[in-house]
C-alpha cells in the first residue's frame, strides 16, 4: 500500500510538472481554441493548477483522511 | 478633499488595521524562543496557508507579474507554473522537517545542518548566506512600498516616508508578537490581496475592452506573438523550463520558507496546506490579465519600466476613482508588507541563532536570546530601510546571487532529511563546486544551452556529491545522530 501510494503520488507530481514545462506544454502552445475567453496556453496552466490540486486532495484523503494526529 | 488625500486616508486606515491585528495577536507563548520563532510549533492549517502564500507572494510578484505579461507575453506563465509547483516540495519535505524539528529542537536550517553533519561552522555558513540573501530581499520590499506610496498619492507621500510608514508598522508587530503577529496579519493581507487583485483584473479588462474574451481577441488580431511561447522576447523552452524547476524546487531552501515547516502543529497540517496551495497561485491570474491589457494600451509608447504597468493602468488609463486607487495601494502594500514581515523575522532569527549564538552569545539564556532576536528585527529592518534610501542598483544582483547560493544547500538538506549515509565532506565539496560554478556562469561565462544557470550548478553539485560518496574513504566516525533515528 505505502509503496504503491508513494509511486502514484510521485507519478502525479511528475506528470503535473512535465505538463507545465517542456515537453508537456508544447502540445498546448496555441491560441485556439479559446476557453473562457482565454487563449489555450493560458487556460492550460489554469487547468493543470486545478489537476495538481485535485490529485493532491485525493492523495491527502487516502493517507490522512481519518486520523487527526498523523 | 483632494483625490490624493482620499488615497492616503484609505491607506492609513488599512495600515492602522494591520497594526491592530498584529499587536493583538500577541499570544502567551511569546516570551519563549519557540513561541516567538515558531508559534510554539502549534500553527494550524489556515494561518500556515496564508503565511506560506504571503512569503512567495511579494511586491515583486504583485508588480513583476503584470510586468512580465506586458513585456513578454506567454513567458509570464512561468510564474504561474512555478508557484503552483511549490507545494510539491512542501508535501515531500515538510512533514519530515517538522518532525525532526520537534524531536530535536531545531528552529533554523543551520540548526539541522550543524547537528546532522556535526559541524558548527557549516551551520554558521548557512546562516551567513541566509542573512546576506534576506536583507536585500527585505530592502526590495521596503523600496517597493515607498515607490507605490509615492506613485499612488501623486507625490503627496514621498518615497522615504512611504517606505518608513509601511515598515514601522511591520517592525512593530513583528517585534511585539513574533510569528503569531505575522500569521494573523498575513491572513488579513492575503484575503485583501485576493479580493483586490481579482477586482482590478476584471475591472481593467472590462473597462478598456469590454471583457476578458474581447481583450484577448483584440490581442490575437494585432499582436498574436504575445499569446504563445516563445512570446514577444523569444524566451526559449529550455530557459523557461529550467527556470520553473529551479524556482519551484529550489525555492523551499529559502530560510523564511523552510523554517515555517518547524512551526506546523503536525505533518498532516503541512500536507493539507500543500493541497490548497495551488489555489493561492490563482491570485496571479487577474494580475496577468492587467499585464496583457497593457500590451495594446501602450503599443505606441512602450513603458520604460515594464513593472510599472499595473500602476500606469490603474492610475492613468482606467480612470478609477480615488477610492479604488486607495484599495489598489493597500493591496500592493499588503503584498510587500506580508512578505517583508516574514523576511525581517527570519533574518533576525538566523542572525541570532546561527551566527551570534555560537560566537559572541555563547551560553546566553533563552530570555536573552528572545530579546536579541526582537532587537535584531528592528536593527535589520532599519539597515534594510537605509539600503532602500541609498537605492543601490546592484541590489537585485546581490539577491539573485545569494539565491543561487541558497539553492546549493539542496543536497545538504536532502541528505540530512532522507539520506543519512551522505557524508559531511561530500556535501560540503558539492555545495562549494555548485556555488563556484553558479557564480562563474552568472558573471563570467554564459550558461550552456541557454538554460538557467541554477540547474547546471545543482547538477554539478549532485555529481560531485555522488563522486565523493563513491570514491572517498568514509571518515572514521559513528553514524550521524539523525541516522540513528531512522
Amino acid at each position: 500500500m505505502t509503496k504503491t501510494y508513494q509511486c502514484l503520488v510521485g507519478l502525479h507530481f511528475a506528470i503535473c510538472t512535465l505538463a507545465m514545462i517542456w515537453p508537456g506544454a508544447l502540445i498546448a502552445n496555441r491560441i485556439e481554441p479559446t476557453v473562457l475567453g482565454l487563449p489555450f496556453l493560458f487556460f492550460w496552466y489554469i487547468l493543470w493548477m486545478l489537476v495538481l490540486f485535485a490529485g493532491m486532495w485525493v492523495a491527502f484523503i487516502v493517507r490522512h483522511g481519518g486520523d487527526r494526529h498523523e | 478633499m483632494s483625490d490624493s488625500m482620499i488615497v492616503v486616508g484609505i491607506t492609513l486606515a488599512y495600515l492602522a488595521m494591520v497594526l491592530v491585528v498584529g499587536l493583538r495577536a500577541r499570544g502567551q507563548s511569546n516570551s519563549s524562543l519557540e513561541g516567538y520563532v515558531a508559534g510554539g510549533r502549534h500553527v494550524g492549517v489556515m494561518i500556515l496557508f496564508f503565511i506560506l502564500g504571503a512569503e512567495i507572494f511579494s511586491a515583486f510578484a504583485f508588480l513583476g507579474t503584470p510586468g512580465w505579461a506586458y513585456q513578454r507575453g506567454a513567458p509570464a506563465f512561468y510564474i504561474l507554473a512555478y508557484l503552483s509547483l511549490v507545494p510539491i516540495t512542501i508535501w515531500v519535505l515538510g512533514p519530515r522537517v517538522a518532525r525532526l524539528g520537534r524531536e530535536r529542537g531545531y528552529l533554523t536550517q543551520g540548526d539541522m545542518i550543524a547537528d546532522h553533519y556535526r559541524s558548527k561552522p557549516l551551520g554558521m555558513l548557512a546562516g551567513v548566506i541566509g542573512v546576506v540573501a534576506l536583507v536585500p530581499y527585505l530592502t526590495i520590499q521596503i523600496a517597493g512600498a515607498g515607490l507605490l506610496f509615492q506613485a499612488a498619492t501623486d507625490g503627496l507621500v514621498p518615497f522615504w516616508l512611504g517606505g518608513l510608514l509601511a515598515f514601522v508598522v511591520v517592525a512593530a508587530y513583528v517585534f511585539c508578537s513574533g510569528l503569531s503577529g505575522i500569521g494573523w496579519t498575513n491572513l488579513v493581507q492575503g484575503i485583501m490581496m485576493i479580493f483586490i487583485a481579482w477586482f482590478l483584473g476584471l475591472a481593467v479588462s472590462d473597462r478598456l475592452y469590454g471583457g476578458v474574451g474581447e481583450m484577448f481577441a483584440q490581442i490575437q488580431q494585432t499582436a498574436p506573438e504575445y499569446l504563445t511561447m516563445p512570446g514577444a522576447t523569444d524566451m526559449s523552452w529550455g530557459y523557461f523550463s529550467t527556470a520553473v524547476l529551479v524556482s519551484a524546487f529550489g525555492g523551499a531552501m529559502w530560510p523564511h520558507l523552510f523554517m515555517k515547516f518547524y512551526s506546523a502543529d503536525s505533518g498532516r497540517t503541512l500536507r493539507k496546506v500543500s493541497v490548497f496551495y495551488p489555489l493561492y497561485a490563482y491570485l496571479l491570474v487577474p494580475l496577468l490579465l492587467i499585464g496583457f491589457a497593457g500590451i495594446l494600451t501602450f503599443a505606441d509608447a512602450p513603458l520604460v519600466r515594464p513593472d510599472t504597468v499595473l500602476l500606469k493602468m490603474v492610475l492613468d488609463v482606467a480612470n478609477f476613482s480615488p477610492w479604488v486607487i486607495g484599495l489598489m495601494l493597500s493591496g500592493a502594500l499588503a503584498a510587500a508588507m506580508s512578505t517583508g514581515a516574514n523576511l525581517a523575522h527570519t533574518a533576525a532569527i538566523v542572525l541570532v541563532r546561527d551566527v551570534l549564538t555560537p560566537t559572541v552569545m555563547k551560553g546566553a539564556s533563552e530570555k536573552a536570546t528572545v530579546g536579541a532576536t526582537r532587537w535584531s528585527v528592528l536593527g535589520l529592518s532599519l539597515a534594510a530601510y537605509g539600503l532602500a534610501l541609498l537605492n543601490p542598483g546592484s541590489l537585485v544582483m546581490i539577491l539573485l546571487t545569494a539565491y543561487g547560493l541558497i539553492v546549493q544547500l539542496f543536497p545538504m538538506v536532502l541528505g540530512a532529511l532522507f539520506l543519512p549515509r551522505l557524508r559531511r565532506a561530500s556535501v560540503m565539496l558539492g555545495a562549494l563546486v555548485g556555488s563556484v560554478a553558479y557564480l562563474l556562469m552568472d558573471f563570467v561565462w554564459s550558461s550552456p544551452l541557454g538554460w538557467h544557470a541554477g540547474v547546471w550548478a545543482i547538477l554539478l553539485n549532485v555529481l560531485v556529491v555522488i563522486a565523493c560518496q563513491a570514491f572517498m574513504q568514509p571518515a572514521a566516525r559513528g553514524p550521524s545522530l539523525a541516522g540513528r533515528h531512522h
